[in-house]
């Protein structure tokens, strides 16, 4: 056996060496556990599952909430989107102004003695020459929806930005809050390719600025020496990339990492929470959950009646996600107060009503068989089908299960109405319009109304909300169109997708913004503790 | 043997060129840039359609296989990520170190011990290390990589970081920041991807030397009072590397599909884990890029190990 002992030395060698390195590189070591060690340094790691393309986030490429979430401490917003979808200034001084409502015209103000990272002062010319790279159809721009109906553009100061609108524009505060509202320094990408410029280098206002970017391994930000705000207790954060969710997970229990936020599922909450040191914050998020009907497909009304009464939703819920949401009654979520109401809560569970409506549907000439089709790979949503099949047998109403994966369910299934009840998610944003969504206009290819949902009068309705400024009268209108669509009934809300962070306990500031504005919106305020 | 080789690479490009057909037809049926757009309701169809128009995505699929053959042919070039807006090779590029690196220790570590061992367990059948080995390499092939990789990551890098009370191993991540570093991020991924390689390497090494050590030579040569050493070190164990070497050859090919598994859980960012990245983004031409360069990995090493069996074996003749 001499082989074996030799074998078995070498190992013992080789593992003291690197219990030694551990102990010994006070360096190295430290910076991973980010405990801040004597250099007095605060340096935070945090566990990122997807690694961005490229940092601009206008351009295509740059839609992955990666990038958001990486330029969210570089970059400044006039205003930034808070945890209740209400908006409070970032840049700005004070609240927007409605100079008029006809012609639309807004009015903001930037703080005094705003700068970037390099020191350059910011100015309204800033904000001007990032409109102007959103509309300059030489760059590959995500969206222009809203800018493209901005008709004037003036900077009557350095400090005052006065916007007009072509047409009335309800959702303007997308243009000063949204994803695309980042003010970028004119003085470095004036004259460049805006389509290259930004890929991997950003310059911005923000509390961090970028420090280098390892392809497939990590971000590094550091404090922003030149911060016109108040300092941030962090020093350095850097962004590890890993994607396999467990071993973010187990990234985060070894201490490796310090702050997750790992997508929902099942089982996932208990497992943190005994993590030992690990604080978990859950919410109910902004991403809402939902079955949807193709109407050409299940075209008889009592047949989706009695699927909405024979479902119980709570129960389901339980199943999945117990404790930690609540069934969602509207496509809206309550926090687009004072836009949403609880138009769908009627469906409660209700087995007799569901099985005499399956009766009723049959004497029309319907057939209670119904496809239910969803994304696969996505643990919670094949549990919750499985469920449904489960109720729905209860009532006399067949399920037939058939999935595929995400890319052709959103890229060939929904847009060609090629399903017949669906489950998928919707974003809902500050600005509520379900024009995009619901309209009888919005049928692909002309927009996403994968349900094939015609209603004129509900189209009508979401139109003049779209046109609507006046805030009380704007919501009066949508919730008149959420209780039409409730009747209707082309689909039924499920719940909002919970979103969870876990940190070490001696990381301190997360505070849950379930909003596109992602878990960094404050990362400026976040600390960590010995 | 010069004929056959020319044969032998005509015919591989002639796989080659059909496999990456094939590949490009199912990355571009599987996957779709575009998706993350179609979802995004501030997205509109006609953005969509622009974006489309700009990238040729409306193209017919074999106009653009054309366009991308013609590109890599004459430029060498496999065209510029549709994502990150770079090329690809440069994006190819840069994980080739961090693969290299995996594959080479992985297989390296394997080599080193399984082939002793293998031979051991053969001069030494039905011992306990013999029977220990066996063991062993039924619980190597079957286990499922990625659970032993889970099993590493908890034993390795929470419990024994608990336990000893600072940090040994990494659960993952890669650093070239100093050879330490390295070795503490290398140590897991390098191991579980060795262990069926030494389970494969081992069995096989085993047989041949059984084989060897059966045969009539070698009874000559104890009858010849040879010493064991220069039994089984001279005449055994050089006859039974031979098929040991088209084993481990075809087996490096083969260890760059496994690693992909490896590569995700470990967050190693090597050819594998870019692989998975571009197909989740729907990333046409690096996933395409990867996968053409995973089969003509296989069909080379298959050609070397031909040529390598005729190199250690004079009798083996190819023509």
């Amino acid at each position: 056996m001499h082989i074996p002992r030799l074998l078995l030395l070498v190992a013992a060698v080789v593992f003291a060496g690197l219990v030694a390195a551990g102990c010994g590189g006070g360096g190295g070591g430290q910076q991973d556990q980010g405990g801040g060690g004597g250099g007095g340094s605060a340096n935070l790691t945090v566990g990122y599952d997807q690694e961005p393309d490229i940092l601009n986030p206008y351009i295509v490429g740059g839609d992955l909430a990666a990038t958001g979430d990486m330029v969210q401490g570089v970059f400044d917003k006039p205003y930034e989107i808070q945890p209740d979808l209400s908006i409070a200034p970032q840049l700005a001084d004070g609240d927007p102004k409605v100079v008029s409502e006809e012609p639309l015209i807004i009015e903001y103000r930037l703080k005094d003695g705003l700068q970037f990272s390099d020191g350059e002062p910011l100015t309204s010319a800033d904000a001007k020459f990032t409109f102007d790279q959103i509309m300059d159809p030489n760059n590959n721009i995500i969206t222009r929806e809203g800018y493209d109906k901005i008709s004037k553009f003036e900077t009557p100061d350095d400090r005052t930005v006065r916007i007009t609108f072509s047409e009335p524009y309800a959702p303007w505060k997308d243009v000063i809050s949204g994803s695309y509202a980042f003010i970028l320094p004119k003085h470095i990408y004036e004259g460049k390719d805006f389509n290259k410029a930004l890929n991997n280098e950003v310059v911005g206002s923000g509390p961090f600025k970028l420090r280098e970017w390892n392809k497939g391994q990590s971000i590094v930000l550091e404090k922003n020496e030149n911060y016109w705000g108040d300092e941030p207790a962090i020093d350095q954060i850097t962004f590890r990339f890993i994607p396999d969710t467990n071993t973010l997970n187990t990234s985060l229990q070894s201490g490796e990492v310090q702050f997750i936020n790992p997508p929902p599922d099942i089982g996932l909450k208990q497992k943190l929470e005994g993590y030992q040191g690990v604080n978990v914050d859950i919410a109910a998020g902004t991403v809402w959950e939902h079955i949807a009907f193709n109407l050409e497909k299940v075209q008889n009304k009592k047949l989706r009646e009695a699927v909405a009464y024979g479902i119980n939703r709570e129960q389901i819920l339980n199943e999945i996600l117990p404790g930690q949401v609540k069934p969602l009654n509207s496509v809206l979520v309550p926090e687009q107060d004072p836009y949403y109401t609880p138009a769908w809560e009627k469906y409660n569970f209700d087995p007799d009503r569901a099985r005499q409506l399956v009766k009723e549907a049959q004497s029309e000439g319907a057939d209670p068989t119904i496809t239910f089709s969803t994304t696969s790979d996505n643990n919670l949503r094949e549990t919750l089908q499985q469920v449904v099949q489960q109720q729905l047998k209860d009532v006399g109403i067949t399920v037939n299960i058939k999935n595929t994966a995400a890319q052709t369910f959103f890229g060939e299934w929904t847009p060609e109405g090629n399903f017949q009840m669906g489950e998928w998610a919707w974003l809902a944003t500050p600005e509520p319009t379900l024009t995009a969504l619901f309209g009888a206009d919005a049928i692909p290819p002309d927009g996403q109304n994968y349900y094939r949902y015609k209603n004129q009068e509900a189209t009508r309705l979401m139109k003049q909300a779209d046109v609507t400024v006046d805030e009380a009268e704007r919501a009066r209108l949508t919730q008149q169109v959420q209780e039409i669509m409730a009747d209707d009934l082309p689909l039924l809300p499920l719940y909002q997708r919970p979103v969870y962070y876990a940190y070490d306990e001696n990381l301190q500031g997360p505070e849950v913004n379930p909003t596109l504005a992602g878990p960094y919106w404050n990362v400026s305020e976040w600390s960590l503790s010995q | 043997m010069l004929a056959y080789i020319v044969r032998k690479t005509l015919s591989s490009i002639l796989v080659l060129l059909i496999a990456s057909f094939v590949l490009f037809y199912l990355v571009h049926l599987g996957s779709d840039p575009l998706v993350q757009l179609k979802q995004n309701p501030q997205v509109s169809a006609a953005d969509v359609q622009r974006i489309s128009a700009a990238y040729g995505l409306d193209k017919p699929i074999y106009v653009q296989y054309g366009i991308w053959l013609r590109d890599l042919v004459t430029e060498g070039s496999f065209g510029v990520s549709l994502k990150q807006n770079a090329p690809v090779n440069e994006i190819i590029a840069r994980a080739l170190v961090p693969e290299i690196l995996l594959i080479g220790s992985a297989l390296g570590l394997a080599i080193i011990i399984a082939i002793p061992f293998g031979v051991y367990s053969a001069i030494k059948k039905y011992s306990l290390a013999d029977k220990f080995g066996t063991f062993f390499s039924f619980f190597g092939f079957s286990m499922p990589i990625f659970w032993l990789a889970l099993i590493l990551q908890l034993v390795f890098a929470v419990y024994l970081t608990q336990w000893v009370g600072t940090r040994v191993f990494y659960v993952s991540g890669y650093s070239t920041e100093s050879f330490v570093e390295l070795v503490r991020r290398l140590a897991l991924p390098a191991i579980s991807l060795a262990v069926i390689q030494i389970a494969e390497f081992s069995r096989f090494q085993r047989g041949a030397m059984l084989d060897v050590l059966s045969s009539d030579y070698l009874r000559t040569a104890r009858a010849k009072g040879l010493s064991w050493r220069g039994i089984y070190l001279k005449h055994g164990l050089r006859n039974a590397l031979i098929p040991t070497v088209t084993v481990v050859t075809l087996a490096i090919a083969l260890t760059f599909g496994n690693a992909v598994i490896t590569e995700t859980v470990f967050s190693w960012p090597g050819l594998g884990f870019l692989l998975i990245d571009s197909l989740f983004k729907g990333d046409y031409n690096v996933a395409q890029a990867l996968l053409v360069i995973f089969a003509a990995l296989i069909v080379v090493f298959n050609l070397i190990a031909d040529i390598a069996y005729s190199l250690v074996d004079p009798r083996v003749r190819y023509d």
